[in-house]
């Protein structure tokens, strides 16, 4: 039966899911942006390298549903669907404060990689069949991506995206494995 | 007389809202924009730039202007959000079993899964149509699977 006051920490368990997931997402999402610096821009929004990103991304996106297996089976217990819901969410946040770190110390291994990366975004964009007027303001948006608030910006998009779909999953996660029934 | 009961209606509706709001990111920024507004720096667009590949050839559009998701990713939030609204009236008809909302979560994803790999290894090329239908398969039946933690339903004298 659930009890809510004896029922140990689940933080241990987010904290290992949002890790797994936050280096996921990194690594996927490197290996992409280096696949992409390995090409010729073509003036094409997606390249094969953003689908590989998105894969990691996907897996990234099961973090909420891997918390609460671990957590049920770390410690045997059952709980409802509200509390799946919660580590989901906390798995969100946790895991986009970690992106945010792994990248910026990935910024200090290699510096010139965002530099890198933009300078072929705006190669893309002049090869595109695009109006002048909104290719400028394109390349215009393509700010300082190491200024805080770029990052600030960059992680509470990315917390929007992972946060609610992580709850759903940690709703899942619940149901599935944490159910009482 | 049958009488539906609502249970963690906070949790229902915190969902509710969130998934819809989801699908309305997901619609991009043409929604409201004719004129054709530019996709690839708009907060929709960066919202999803993690979790869908977003190939212009794989989406659809709105006023000219491609949507935040691709049309597999599309129909699963909207499927989703469709079935989190019409919940209370699927538990109405079908109010006990669950094992069949079971088995259309795993079918859905299976088929997902084939269809992605088939289109991988050029056994077939699937289509926005095909995408859209796979997707929103998934989506609904995920949003069913969570039918009894959201509405039951009594029967009284």
């Amino acid at each position: 039966m659930e009890n809510e006051q004896v029922q140990p920490s689940y933080w241990n368990s987010v904290i290992i899911a949002s890790l797994l997931t936050a280096i996921i997402i990194t690594a996927f999402s490197l290996i992409g942006g280096y696949m992409t610096l390995g090409t010729e821009p073509s003036g094409s929004f997606f390249s094969s390298a953003q689908l590989f990103g998105t894969i990691g991304c996907l897996v990234g996106a099961l973090g909420g549903l891997f918390a609460n297996w671990h957590y049920v089976k770390e410690n045997k217990v059952t709980y409802k669907i509200g509390k799946g819901a919660l580590i989901g969410l906390f798995v969100g946040l946790v895991a986009t404060i970690f992106s945010v770190i792994i990248g910026q110390i990935w910024n200090v291994l290699d510096p010139g990689y965002q530099e890198a990366l933009i300078e072929w975004n705006i190669q893309n964009l002049e090869a595109m069949q695009m109006p002048a007027e909104a290719r400028e303001q394109a390349i215009a948006g393509f700010d300082d991506p190491n200024s805080l608030s770029n990052i600030g910006l960059q992680a509470l998009f990315t917390f929007i995206g992972l946060g609610i779909v992580n709850v759903i999953s940690g709703l899942i996660g619940a149901k599935v494995f944490a159910s009482e029934e | 007389m049958k009488k539906l009961q609502a249970n963690n209606k906070a949790l229902y509706y915190s969902i509710l809202m969130a998934s819809g709001f989801l699908f309305y990111a997901a619609l991009g920024p043409g929604l409201f924009d004719s004129t054709g507004s530019f996709t690839y720096t708009s907060w929709q667009y960066q919202v999803f730039d993690i979790l869908c590949h977003q190939d212009e050839l794989r989406s659809f559009d709105i006023s000219g202007t491609q949507m935040a998701v691709c049309s597999r990713c599309i129909s699963i939030y909207g499927f989703f959000f469709f079935g989190l609204l019409i919940l209370p009236v699927y538990v109405w008809f079908n109010p006990i079993t669950q094992k069949k909302e079971m088995g259309w979560l795993i079918v859905s994803i299976l088929l997902n899964l084939i269809d992605v790999f088939g289109n991988y290894f050029e056994i077939w090329t699937n289509t926005h149509i095909s995408r859209f239908l796979l997707g929103g398969a998934f989506g609904i039946a995920l949003a069913l699977f969570l039918k009894n933690e959201f509405f039951t339903l009594n029967k009284s004298e």
